[in-house]
């Protein structure tokens, strides 16, 4: 008889985070645990992201060009963030993201280095969006970081362009010449994603011609480290009992997954937030209105909406996951499914009604969001799409606004004639 | 495949050997905590597991911070600048500071982070000494180790540390005002081809390199350990009260469970992930059973080969016993190297 009890997560992991600890719990007293909670909110953003990925490809159907406005989109949010964004009068959030990494005063190195730091921002990042792996090298001249799991691959290759470009602008916060590559990207089928920074001054290579041109190739291929299959990790650093529940770099900083929850970055549509600015510059140049690229995502998302539930086994499946009563058909499964999500990603709601015949949800507009517009406008159609296969097409939701403070995002579930389908 | 990021590049060879036969410099600035008042020395006492109180001023020590359960909270050197005012360089103030007020109590201590008004330069190598006095003001000749004295350059106001994280008998570290900085970068740059000095530019050699071939610890090789598993228990203040002293007595007579040891790789080209990178650390292997992890792995030029350490169960293995690290073969060795 083998006496071996395998790893499980501990209690303690995760105290605090969720509202019902150490779980979510559905309307029927079923719990999701905290590990199911955490894992369901990354891919879940992932998801949204990757339909926002879908709208920005119809808005521009040109690979190149797409990725050359995602990437130099983000690359002036993470110019003005990491150059000029203060937290408090004269204290810039560039020194602030250093310090909290731990990243040591000398490691701001000489007046031709010093961009390597990102390397140490993304690490963190990476584990705590459950995108877990390891860092193969960390220098002054070269780092490589290697991914064995990545919630975003479903977004498809141009995020992977996207986020090396993000690298590369915050490395350039804080140094000068680092040049960062994707050089696998699972995101384009790859094992693997690897990220490799190098110090052109010391390894130089042509000058690169297009921002979004950044899957390499790199001077220092011969360094690179490939971890088997076999040996890649299934969860991140906090979720794993040898590293003691806790991400912890090379600097020792730690952080537990209450850390993560509380820094926000897993309730929150990070993913999308690569694609929803770019797709408000085409707006702002006025190349799309409001109107257009709203019609876009309504279609996108009801649509995404429709085909959760086109197979009668995931009808099933989310019956079984969230525990609703057999026999029960009606808006208060896609209430109980709705009611999951925002305790994942740790959005306040109050439940108006709970019935047979409608339910209805007050959200707090602001948190649900999370400064991202057109956020209510995906989900409210994704919804919409959600209600007509899982519960019946004679169901539907909508947003209701009338007598509605601002600040509160109203969602109603009930039946609905509608002769034009919105 | 895995070429060794160390061995074949002659850049950081150059940067590392230059410490070891004439002499290398690099900005290397920790954070500074001031801490002053009349119950200071008392308080450090409390804090510290290697006595401060018998501290002569302007000397500094090396000493360990403790839990309550005895484990590695940091690692720091103590420098007394006056009668009630010490600096406690670390690298970890925000995790120092938090402790402290929680232990602050009834004394009459204040502290506070320093750090934005002192750059730190280390000046490391048997030629350190010659280059120093070409460009102090007051020679450096007669200064102890452990010793910080002030000084100036070209009537700038410096303080200079006989000291350093390389292991050699000779190296410094001149601290200076951010602001004068500049003059520290160019005197020193003007002198370098003189004692055919190098300036230090990549964290592997300032942070890995240099100070493993000697012997020295970061944070990840001692971190939540105790002293006594990593060699550290020599000084320790048993006579004083400090806080994790009970435990520590308890595991001093139990006898420490675990110990760090040094270790080589013959390969050349390995691939062993390590706590100084970050995450778990590769798994120790003897005979198919995990006994410890790996804290870090780096390279000795002066042996051109890897070296490393492994916090490991010393019920079973001792120096000279061969482990597996990822599939490649070490040899058990002393922490010091060279």
């Amino acid at each position: 008889m083998s006496k071996k009890i395998d790893d499980r997560l501990p209690k303690e992991v995760g105290a605090k985070s969720l509202p019902n600890h150490p779980a979510v719990k559905t309307p029927w007293e079923k719990l999701i645990s905290f590990h199911d909670a955490y894992h369901y909110a990354c891919r879940h953003h992932a998801a949204i992201g990757a339909v926002f990925q879908e709208v920005l490809r119809i808005m521009i159907p040109d690979y190149e060009e797409r990725c050359d406005l995602m990437c130099k989109t983000d690359v002036g949010v993470k110019n003005y963030v990491f150059n000029k964004m203060e937290i408090a009068p004269g204290q810039l959030y560039r020194d602030y993201h250093a310090n909290k990494h731990f990243l040591h005063p000398f490691f701001k190195g000489t007046d031709r280095t010093g961009g390597f730091r990102a390397g140490a921002f993304g690490d963190n990042g990476d584990e705590r969006l459950l995108m877990q792996g390891r860092v193969n090298d960390l220098g002054t001249y070269r780092v490589e970081k290697e991914l064995d799991a990545c919630p975003w691959d479903i977004m498809g290759s141009e995020i992977c362009r996207t986020s090396t470009a993000s690298l590369e602008e915050i490395g350039r916060a804080y140094g000068d010449n680092c040049e960062y590559n994707m050089v696998e990207a699972r995101g384009c089928g790859d094992l693997h994603c690897r990220v490799v920074c190098e110090n052109r001054t010391k390894f130089p290579m042509p000058p690169r011609e297009k921002v979004w041109d950044n899957f390499g190739p790199i001077a220092t291929e011969d360094q690179i480290k490939f971890t088997p299959r076999e040996e890649m990790y299934t969860e991140p650093q906090q979720m794993r009992a040898e590293t003691g529940f806790k991400y912890r770099n090379g600097m020792c900083m730690e952080m537990d997954c209450d850390a993560y929850y509380a820094d926000g970055a897993v309730t929150y549509a990070l993913g999308s937030d690569y694609v929803i600015n770019p797709i408000n510059q085409l707006v702002k140049a006025g190349k799309f209105t409001q109107e257009q690229v709203d019609n876009l995502v309504i279609c996108c998302f009801e649509g995404a909406g429709k085909m959760m539930f086109a197979e009668h086994f995931a009808i099933k499946g989310l019956h079984d996951w969230l525990g609703v009563p057999d026999g029960m058909n009606d808006g208060r499964v896609l209430g109980g499914y709705i009611e999951v999500l925002l305790q994942c990603i740790l959005c306040n709601y109050d439940v108006v009604a709970f019935n047979e015949e409608e339910v209805i949800y007050d959200i707090d507009r602001k948190a649900f969001g999370r400064g991202l517009n057109m956020m209510t406008t995906a989900y409210t159609a994704f919804w919409y799409g959600m209600s007509k296969t899982l519960i019946s097409p004679e169901w539907s939701v909508w947003e209701e606004t009338d007598g509605v403070d601002e600040s509160i995002y109203r969602i109603k579930i009930a039946k609905k004639i509608d002769k034009f389908c919105r | 495949m895995y070429k060794n990021v160390y061995k074949y590049d002659d850049m950081k060879r150059a940067e590392h050997m230059a410490v070891r036969n004439t002499a290398g410099w690099y900005l290397y600035t920790h954070e500074i905590l001031e801490v002053t008042g009349e119950d200071a020395t008392a308080f450090l006492d409390y804090l510290y597991a290697n006595p401060i109180g018998n501290l002569a001023v302007s000397r500094a020590r090396y000493t360990t911070m403790l839990d309550e359960e005895g484990r590695i909270r940091d690692d720091v050197v103590i420098f007394r600048m006056d009668e009630n005012k010490y600096w406690v360089s670390t690298l970890y103030t925000r995790k120092d500071i938090p402790w402290y007020n929680a232990h602050k109590g009834d004394f009459k201590v204040e502290y506070k982070d320093i750090t934005p008004q002192w750059d730190m330069y280390a000046v490391q190598g048997p030629k350190s000494k010659d280059m120093l006095n070409d460009i102090l003001d007051t020679p450096i000749d007669t200064q102890k180790f452990f010793q910080i004295l002030d000084n100036s350059i070209d009537g700038v106001p410096v303080k200079i540390n006989r000291g350093g994280f390389t292991g050699e008998k000779l190296g410094y570290e001149v601290y200076v005002a951010p602001e004068h900085t500049q003059l520290v970068i160019d005197k020193l740059r003007e002198i370098s081809p003189k004692y055919d000095a190098k300036q230090v530019t990549d964290i592997q050699i300032m942070v890995w390199t240099l100070p493993t071939e000697k012997g020295y610890y970061l944070m990840c090789d001692i971190g939540w350990a105790n002293p006594l598993e990593v060699g550290l228990d020599k000084g320790i203040g048993w006579d004083k009260e400090f806080i994790g002293k009970e435990a520590l007595q308890k595991i001093k007579e139990e006898g420490p469970k675990r110990t760090l040891y040094g270790f080589t790789v013959d390969e050349d080209d390995i691939f062993i992930p390590a706590k100084n990178i970050g995450g778990p650390g590769t798994a120790v292997m003897l005979d198919g059973e995990e006994i410890g992890r790996v804290t870090k792995v780096t390279y000795s030029y002066c042996l051109d080969k890897n070296i490393g350490y492994v916090l490991v169960d010393n019920s079973k293995v001792k120096i000279g016993d061969k482990v597996m690290l990822h599939g490649f073969e070490a040899v058990l060795t002393d922490k010091v190297f060279i």
